[in-house]
């Protein structure tokens, strides 16, 4: 999917379905976080962004025999196409009975899985620097979206932040320096499209101490007048995506957030997953949108924040 | 070779090519389900309950997975009538199934103009009066009073004259053979049940609960026997005795299920919350139900209904002869 931003958007209906993988790998990333491989004998084409919804017990079983009921959504953190099939991997965090019981898949074990789902990221305007900025568990999707804007020869650096060092869902180079608010490729996941990133954590374990949305912030502010323009991507908590949200507004910058909310089914038939959006359209202004099939993906200036 | 069972079944006037129906709320409109099952497979299809004006409902956290189960407050989000008949029916039309429509109101008025609307629509096979909504304060009136839920399905047989009429009933009532008795009186073609128990969660840590609407409506595994009770109490002291079929949904998540609520006295079943997890349930419960059949001996589904070999059968000792508080 390397033609990602020369594509425009993706076609619509976009393909989806009800898949069987195998688990390929399921590793630590960190204290925190794994990453799961999931191996498919065929999957329709997706973009970053989308997700998946994993049914989080054995799908030879019953439907039902104990653990988590309802899928868990997770983003697409990777896709690879190859002769034997295609990859897919999952970085997640363990919450709950669902994510626990993902911690203990091993290589070779079926998952069922609904997907690809939700509307992805847009590409940027043609010569702009996208600025992926990413929290904790949000930084799945902008992995992904790092390389596949990479692969199409967009500038990209990434911004990444976590509550402190041992919780930031990437794997470390310690063979490669970390100062402050300066950017690194410390990371493989990022560094092996050429995407440096800027690291802060909360308590100052890691890169520069602080919250990201101000390293941003600082970051946009000393950039030059005549630097190329720049369109923000953003994934993590509510509070930052806002604060993210906030800085392009009155900077006029493009931005694009991955939203999360509780989903039942993903699919768009159960009506739990609203997140509410400004309509001009609308009597009184506003309208709710699913975060399943309107989203997870959307323009931050239509997002309404509670 | 055996031949194989008949599989259709009867709803009032309406004839199901087989038992199995997707439950409101739970599939959409048809459109959004569509891509992940074979909705020509299906008996029937439910909408979304369908309201006279369009519905933001309530804010989130609207879900919230609870022990085999799930609470939701989704307060009968929906585009209201014309949307739903200029955008979603020619689309459902098109599925290759037959179209139940449930419908949803604040008060007698509008279910009348939605069912008016609806009933000559040749796309609309049954219309379901969900009287039950835990979620939104109005739809509770009906569904737990017997003397208002049968003024309200008097009304609307009025106005129905072409599609099917199914009363869905709510659990959350103290007795469920008196508003069973309610809507059939008053000219119900058939009943469904049970909608949601009403249920609560609470996150302790934020000492609030977890969903904006405070209660919610539980589904899943977590309600099905006590659904499977009620559908059998409606069959044995109501509707059986009346002819009225009985559509029984609560939990149900593989034929096993399906098949146990069609002994209890079930003609048709509802597959609902399990959808979310494996959209090719109703499918497979086609399947293990065929079987089931051949296995033993049976020609067609509708020999299972109320085939219980029930231990007490009769009433109790000490029950009333009129067969009231007679228990299964
Ligand atoms: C579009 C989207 C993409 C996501 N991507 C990722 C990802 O890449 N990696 C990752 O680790 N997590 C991701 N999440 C969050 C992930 O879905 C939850 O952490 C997971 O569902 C927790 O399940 P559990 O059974 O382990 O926890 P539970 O015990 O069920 O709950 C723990 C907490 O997880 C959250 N949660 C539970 N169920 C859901 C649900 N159905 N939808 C949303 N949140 C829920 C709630 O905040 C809850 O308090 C994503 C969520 C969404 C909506
Ligand atoms: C998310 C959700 C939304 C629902 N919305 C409606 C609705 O709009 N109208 C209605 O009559 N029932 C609604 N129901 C109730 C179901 O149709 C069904 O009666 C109930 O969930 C029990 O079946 P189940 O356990 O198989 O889900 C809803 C249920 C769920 C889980
Ligand atoms: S999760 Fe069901 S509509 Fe979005």
């Amino acid at each position: 999917m390397a033609s990602f931003p020369d594509t425009g958007s993706p076609p619509t209906p976009l393909a989806k379905g009800l898949f069987r993988a195998q688990v390929a790998a399921n590793e630590p990333l960190c204290t925190g976080h794994a990453e799961l491989i999931l191996r498919f004998d065929a999957f329709p084409p997706a973009w970053p962004g989308q997700f998946l919804q994993i049914q989080c017990t054995d799908p030879d079983g019953p439907v039902w025999r104990g653990g988590a009921l309802i899928r868990r959504p997770f983003s697409i953190g990777g896709l690879r196409r190859g002769p034997r099939g295609v990859e897919i991997d999952i970085l997640y965090r363990v919450m709950g009975v669902g994510t626990g019981w993902m911690s203990r898949l091993k290589p070779g074990e079926p998952v069922s899985v609904l997907g690809p789902l939700g509307r992805p990221f847009e590409p940027p305007p043609p010569g702009s620097l996208a600025c992926l900025v990413g929290g904790g568990i949000g930084l799945p999707p902008l992995i992904w979206l790092a390389g596949e804007l990479a692969e199409a020869g967009v500038q990209v650096l990434a911004f990444c932040g976590a509550r402190t060092a041992e919780l930031l869902p990437l794997r470390r180079d310690p063979a490669v320096p970390v100062r402050g608010a300066e950017p690194s490729a410390a990371w493989p996941a990022l560094a092996r499209w050429g995407v440096a990133a800027i690291v802060a954590t909360d308590d100052g374990s890691l890169g520069a101490r602080g919250r990201l949305p101000d390293v941003l912030a600082d970051w946009l502010a000393a950039r030059a007048a005549d630097a190329p323009p720049v369109a923000i991507y953003t994934c993590g908590p509510e509070p930052m995506m806002q604060a993210v949200a906030g800085i392009c507004r009155r900077r006029g910058l493009p931005c694009q957030v991955c939203l999360e909310r509780m989903m039942a089914c993903g699919m768009g038939t159960c009506q739990s997953c609203v997140v509410p959006v400004h309509d001009p359209a609308a009597e009184d202004g506003w309208r709710y949108r699913l975060c399943c099939t309107d989203g997870p993906v959307f323009p931050a200036e239509h997002v309404i924040w509670e | 070779m055996i031949p194989r069972p008949d599989m259709s079944v009867s709803i009032g006037r309406l004839t199901l090519r087989n038992p199995v129906i997707t439950l409101s709320g739970t599939c959409g409109y048809g459109d959004e389900y569509a891509p992940f099952a074979d909705l020509s497979a299906l008996g029937a299809f439910t909408t979304k309950s369908v309201t006279l004006e369009e519905r933001k409902g309530n804010p989130p956290p609207r879900i919230v997975e609870t022990p085999a189960g799930m609470l939701n407050a989704i307060g009968l989000a929906n585009v209201g009538l014309e949307r739903f008949v200029t955008e979603k029916l020619p689309v459902l039309a098109g599925l290759g199934v037959p179209a139940i429509v449930n419908v949803a109101g604040h008060c007698i008025e509008d279910y009348l103009a939605v069912c008016a609307r609806l009933d000559p629509l040749e796309a609309v096979a049954g219309l379901e009066l969900n009287v039950s909504c835990p979620n939104v304060a109005d739809g509770l009136v009906f569904g737990s009073d017997p003397a208002a839920l049968g003024n309200l399905v008097r009304k609307v047989r009025e106005v129905v004259r072409r599609s099917v009429l199914v009363v869905k009933l709510s659990p959350n009532v103290t007795d469920i053979t008196a508003t069973a008795r309610a809507a059939i009186d008053a000219g119900a073609d058939a009943l469904s049940l049970v909608n949601t128990f009403v249920g609560m969660a609470i996150d302790v840590e934020k000492c609030r609960p977890v969903l904006a609407n405070v209660t919610g409506g539980l589904s899943g595994p977590a309600i099905r026997p006590l659904a499977l009770h009620m559908l059998h109490r409606v069959y044995r002291e109501v509707a059986g005795p009346a002819g009225v079929p009985l559509i029984g949904m609560g939990g149900i998540t593989d034929w096993q299920d399906a098949v146990a609520f069609m002994l209890a006295g079930a003609t048709a079943v509802g597959i609902g919350t399990v959808l979310f997890v494996d959209p090719g349930v109703p499918v497979r419960v086609l399947e293990g139900m065929e079987d089931y059949l051949r296995r033993h001996g049976l020609a067609s589904a509708r020999e299972l209904t109320g085939r219980l070999n029930a231990l007490n059968r009769g009433p109790a000792p000490g029950c009333n002869t009129a067969g009231r508080g007679v228990r299964p």
